[in-house]
């Protein structure tokens, strides 16, 4: 179950790390 | 004196302290976030400077936006895996008299998240799952770290309205450092001493056992060899009869937990009943003493704002917004349970407030804080992510119920948590002036930063990240088995259970509507998804605004400026928040407590 459970934390992670990196690639305004 | 004129006096009383402190206190944490030197700092230095050292951390050296969001992440993940590991070895480490057992992997999964979100959702009993140390060294602490994470993140949305033309917006290590050690520390630890005072325990002992005068005859859950609750097929505890005259009291470190859970926004307490538990908040003193701190910081972030883009009435304005909307819906709350429940007179039941009774609806109150003081607790509590209870929100009226439920909803910015409040109210002003920009024909902009198209992205996924996680969480809930098993009250008040459930949850409050059964592996795990997504979504999209704000020109302010410190302005932000929220929740809340409302005056 500890398995289970911190594959989930992790992967909440990295679903948000990718957000961090998918908002760089929102295009500057000027 | 009545009781309108009771309530009136002692929400005037704590909304009048807390602003007068907003001043130097917000003055005061504007030093401490920008560097100056304090009283704090100066006797704090060496350590602070220690733990630099200890992390091989270089505080002259900033971040970008996106490497702030990163750390952030990383030590918000550390701080869930300790709490993690804590509840699951705690048998086996010290600190626990009572020896309870190792908490279950997905109770541990839920608790861990929500204390690092600055949630606490509670789906245990705390006097009968977590050790001491537990307590302490994982959930105690993640209160400080949790609130400073909130706290740094407002800094950064600050700094994007000061900086120009640059992609730095600070260094996280030295922002959650500084808020740890200089503000929350030092004012928790007045609190806590207060509190002592006033009668919350703190001491290590094992519990006590008193007995009682009467025999008592109840169900008692069925436990395993290792302590653990024997569960039948559907999941249900299975119990056995049992009678006894011993009663047990709960000992423990209560008020150190006690005076950051409110000043930190969290809200978890020690106890299940939490700010009910006469060791938590024993007294009608340690009652104000728990709304003030509630509200202690996140007001006086209004004047450290004001004070740091170098023009305070732009914090008042944000204050008096969020004081509009937190007294009309406070005052919402305490009409309504005032009023009590209708049915009672068809029973001969008189619920008039008279000299000797306070009349209203007393049910899940404690009468030791009566209608006026349980009414101002759940409005502050929601009002501000911190979720602490002095009374069961399941128990208050259908309109009572929709209050807490509603503050929640509109984003939790009136006044908010500690940081959180201060930056999602922001969100809502450069929406606010998006529209206003929109409406005349002008490029929008705030504080001398331009408002394009980048920020109104951020902003949407800042904005839409919770009603979406809400909703649907909400209607997952009530689709699955797994969902309505936790109501305990089917019909428009069970929905109204599962909607608070994710309201509290995907907004980061904590607390809960009683009648849901959340100890589940369904809610541990549907809530903790909606506890991390809730928190660090918006958090993603506030530090990306900040670093977009930071590297844009200031634009002079000229004629066709919109001023942002007027009755116009704090009219139009009251408005944008009132029409998100309606939009976003009218629908959920209509099949929840307006139902549950027409019903009961109905006659059902």
């Amino acid at each position: 179950m500890d398995v289970i459970y911190l594959t989930i934390l992790f992967a909440l992670l990295l679903a948000t790390i990718g957000l961090v990196l998918g908002i760089e690639r929102i295009g500057e305004d000027r | 004196m009545d009781a309108g004129t009771r309530f009136a006096l002692l929400a005037l009383l704590i909304l009048g302290a807390v602003i007068a402190c907003a001043k130097p206190l917000g003055k005061y944490i504007a030093d401490v976030m920008e560097g100056r030197a304090t009283f704090a700092s100066r006797l704090g230095g060496p350590f602070e400077r220690l733990i630099y050292r200890l992390c091989g951390t270089d505080p002259a050296q900033e971040m970008t936006w996106s490497h702030y969001a990163i750390a952030l992440l990383l030590f918000n993940l550390l701080g869930a895996l300790v709490i993690y590991g804590l509840q699951r070895l705690q048998l086996w480490l010290p600190l626990n008299p009572q020896h309870l057992a190792a908490v279950s992997a997905d109770s541990a999964f839920n608790t861990a998240v929500a204390f690092v979100t600055n949630t606490d959702w509670q789906g245990y009993s705390g006097e009968s799952t977590m050790s001491y140390l537990t307590q302490m060294a994982g959930l105690t602490v993640q209160n400080y770290l949790s609130a400073a994470t909130g706290l740094s993140v407002a800094v950064v949305l600050i700094r994007g309205f000061i900086r120009h033309s640059t992609d730095r917006i600070g260094n996280f290590w030295v922002d959650v450092t500084r808020s740890s050690l200089y503000l929350l520390l030092p004012l928790s630890i007045v609190l806590a001493l207060v509190l002592v005072g006033q009668g919350v325990i703190q001491n290590f002992e094992s519990y006590e056992t008193a007995t009682t005068i009467e025999k008592l005859t109840f169900d008692n859950p069925k436990t395993d060899p290792d302590g653990n609750a024997i569960k039948d097929d559907k999941g249900n505890a299975v119990t056995e009869s049992a009678t006894t005259q011993a009663q047990t009291l709960p000992m423990g470190p209560v008020a150190s937990q006690e005076s950051i859970k409110e000043l930190g926004t969290n809200g978890g307490g020690f106890f299940n009943a939490n700010s009910s538990h006469p060791y938590e908040n024993p007294t009608t003193l340690s009652n104000v003493l728990e709304i003030a701190a509630i509200f202690l910081i996140p007001f006086a972030l209004t004047y450290t704002f004001g004070r740091m883009v170098g023009d305070t009435r732009q914090g008042w304005a944000l204050m008096a917004a969020m004081l509009v909307l937190f007294a009309v819906l406070a005052a919402t709350a305490f009409v309504s349970e005032q009023g009590g429940n209708p049915l009672f007179a068809q029973h001969g039941v008189d619920s008039q407030a008279t000299a000797m009774q306070s009349g209203g609806n007393m049910e899940g109150k404690e009468t030791r804080f009566g209608i006026a003081a349980s009414a101002l607790f759940a409005a502050a509590t929601t009002a501000t992510s911190c979720g602490a209870v002095n009374g069961m929100h399941d128990s208050m009226t259908p309109i009572g119920g929709f209050v807490p439920l509603f503050l929640m909803q509109l984003g939790e910015l009136t006044p908010g948590g500690v940081g959180t409040g201060i930056y999602t109210i922001l969100i809502f002003a450069i929406l606010g002036v998006f529209i206003a920009g929109l409406m005349i024909g002008r490029t929008p902009e705030y504080l001398g930063k331009k408002i394009q198209a980048r920020e109104m992205k951020l902003a949407s996924i800042f904005i839409l990240t919770t009603p979406m996680v809400v909703l649907v969480g909400t209607a997952i809930g009530v689709v699955t088995l797994g969902g309505k098993a936790g109501v305990s009250n089917p019909g428009a008040h069970g929905f109204s259970e599962i909607l608070y459930g994710f309201t509290s949850a995907g907004n980061n409050n904590g607390s809960a509507f009683a009648g849901l059964s959340a100890n589940t592996e369904f809610y541990n795990l549907a809530l903790g998804i909606a506890m991390w997504l809730g928190r660090f979504w918006p958090i993603v999209a506030a530090l990306a605004i900040g670093g977009s704000l930071a590297s844009k020109k200031r634009i002079p302010v000229t004629e066709g400026t919109m001023p942002t410190h007027g009755p116009l302005f704090i009219s139009l932000l009251i408005g944008t928040i009132l029409l998100i929220g309606v939009l976003n929740y009218v629908p959920a809340l209509a099949l929840g407590p307006v139902v549950e409302h027409f019903m009961l005056f109905q006659g059902h």
